[in-house]
């Protein structure tokens, strides 16, 4: 049975390396594949732009369990790098994460995250959050950490109380949730460099992550900068998303009122260099390689 | 003495045979389950992945899951191995059907043997010994008997799947078989040989 070491071990080597780990969030299977391609090292799959590439619905709680597994497996088998997947609350109680945590894991994820919103949730630079007490979230911590088969399954708690009652609780928070086992903290949507500055002395032994969401809470650090602050690693859960959606306007733009996409074209990949990219030649040579001439040798 | 593998064709089948030595999710079993008939080719790869899923979850039992016919040519096997080994597949079958594969007596006919043999060598290429078999599944001894059985039973041998299992086929059918690969057997009318590897029970 495969069990996606491989991929955990060498997440597990990017966290702790000197170097941050940046990484962005798929939408999709050719998402992915375009971020391996140009050289990241780790893709992430979260729930904004699976809500918006998969329902079209904003990060409001209308994408369930099923729906992310499903686009996790999906870009698990799209790409050889790491993938860390968004696991929202756990979508229910502690049964409910231990069933996420044992399907996320089986799904080939490298870790997850668990937060402390009230479901249905929200994007955690939305307004009108509302947390539940920190206990709860402990406790499903505790319930991920007993679910998951391997120990190098990775755990991160969140959580958004910066929003909803300031700094101080969120750090209070993210203690209870280290001491009850998750592996890295992330505090959504700090406010100020300052604020990323105290969650990090805060935290100096703990991997971090910072969200660095366009138009977001948070001002926008180049990894570099996040690295220097002491952050472990850093993600674009929305630039994809954005850039899709610009790009299908544009274009569709165009079309809708010209009938032609000779505008458009200059942006786009060619026909043929799209289907390079997606292996074209390679799926034909391996049809090749099985065509019943060359099977004669086993059934003579 | 051959062990045991347990069919099964929901949750329940798994969680309440904790002691078998391998569990069998067949086509045709989640095709009843699914859509109401108890046709395999109905169903699409994607469709029986997902359900595989569900049953993968429940046990850490070698599993053994249903290939068939690789959904389409060889190259459609190539991927239906990466795919079924992406679920944590220990064992994918690949059976000598005709695409669409059939659970049906009369509906059954036996592929040619260069595309057998084409859809055998993408599975073995495709797949990762560490994590999952490849073992030829052999339905149509109705139609081509013991010369045909020891022919593909050859050709596997050759390509490098690493077992067999002979289904849809009377129990006296592996009474001339030669061959190193271990041998299982479906047993469906109520009597088997007794010197296979592996005895399904469906």
């Amino acid at each position: 049975m495969k069990t996606f070491a491989d991929k955990r071990t060498t997440f597990n080597k990017l966290l702790t390396a000197p170097e941050i780990l940046s990484m962005a969030v798929a939408p999709d299977a050719l998402a992915a594949r375009v971020a391996e391609s140009v050289g990241f090292k780790a893709v992430f799959c979260a729930g904004y732009a699976t809500s918006a590439s998969t329902l079209a619905l904003p990060d409001r709680g209308i994408l369930d369990f099923g729906q992310m597994l499903h686009k996790l497996r999906e870009i698990v088998a799209a790409v050889s790098v790491p993938v860390f997947a968004d696991a929202d609350t756990g979508y229910g109680d502690t049964e409910n994460v231990a069933r996420t945590v044992r399907s996320f894991e089986a799904a080939g994820a490298a870790g997850l995250f668990i937060e402390d919103q009230v479901w249905p949730k929200r994007c955690g630079h939305m307004a009108g959050k509302s947390v539940v007490p920190a206990e709860e979230l402990a406790a499903k911590i505790q319930a991920a950490v007993a679910a998951r088969k391997h120990q190098d399954f990775l755990i991160m708690s969140r959580t958004d109380a910066r929003q909803v009652n300031g700094l101080q609780d969120a750090l209070d928070r993210s203690k209870l949730y280290r001491q009850a086992g998750a592996d890295i903290v992330f505090v959504e949507a700090p406010q100020s460099v300052d604020e990323l500055k105290t969650i990090a002395q805060t935290f100096p032994e703990t991997p971090l992550m910072s969200n660095m969401i366009e138009d977001g809470d948070t001002p926008l650090l180049t990894a570099k900068q996040l690295q220097d602050i002491g952050f472990s690693f850093t993600v674009h859960p929305n630039a994809l998303t954005y850039a899709h959606a610009y790009a299908d306007r544009e274009l569709l733009s165009e079309l809708a009122t010209t009938g032609k996409t000779a505008k458009s074209r200059a942006h786009m990949i060619a026909f043929n260099d799209f289907n390079h990219f997606v292996g074209l030649e390679k799926l034909n040579a391996l049809e090749a390689e099985y065509a019943p001439e060359k099977m004669t040798s086993f059934i003579e | 003495m051959s062990f045991q593998v347990t069919t099964v064709s929901a949750a329940p089948d798994v969680t309440h045979n904790p002691a078998t030595s391998a569990f069998y999710l067949p086509g045709d079993l989640v095709a009843t389950q699914l859509l109401g008939e108890a046709n395999e080719g109905l169903l699409s790869l994607s469709e029986y992945a997902d359900y595989f899923s569900y049953m993968r979850l429940l046990t850490d039992q070698p599993f053994w899951t249903d290939g068939q016919a690789g959904f389409g040519n060889p190259l459609n096997t190539y991927f239906t191995i990466k795919e079924l080994e992406q679920r944590g597949a220990d064992v994918i079958l690949l059976n000598d059907q005709r695409y669409p594969a059939h659970t049906q007596d009369d509906q059954r006919s036996a592929t040619g043997l260069a595309d057998f043999a084409g859809k055998l060598k993408a599975g073995v290429d495709a797949h990762n010994a560490a994590d999952t078999e490849i073992w030829a599944k052999l339905d149509c001894f109705s139609e081509y008997g013991a010369a045909g059985l020891q022919k593909h039973a050859d050709i596997a041998k050759k390509i490098g799947v690493t077992g067999l299992v002979v289904d849809h086929a009377p129990v006296n059918a592996l009474t001339n078989l030669k061959t190193t690969l271990p041998v299982s057997f479906v047993e469906r009318a109520g009597a088997a040989p007794t010197d296979v590897t592996y005895l399904v029970q469906y």
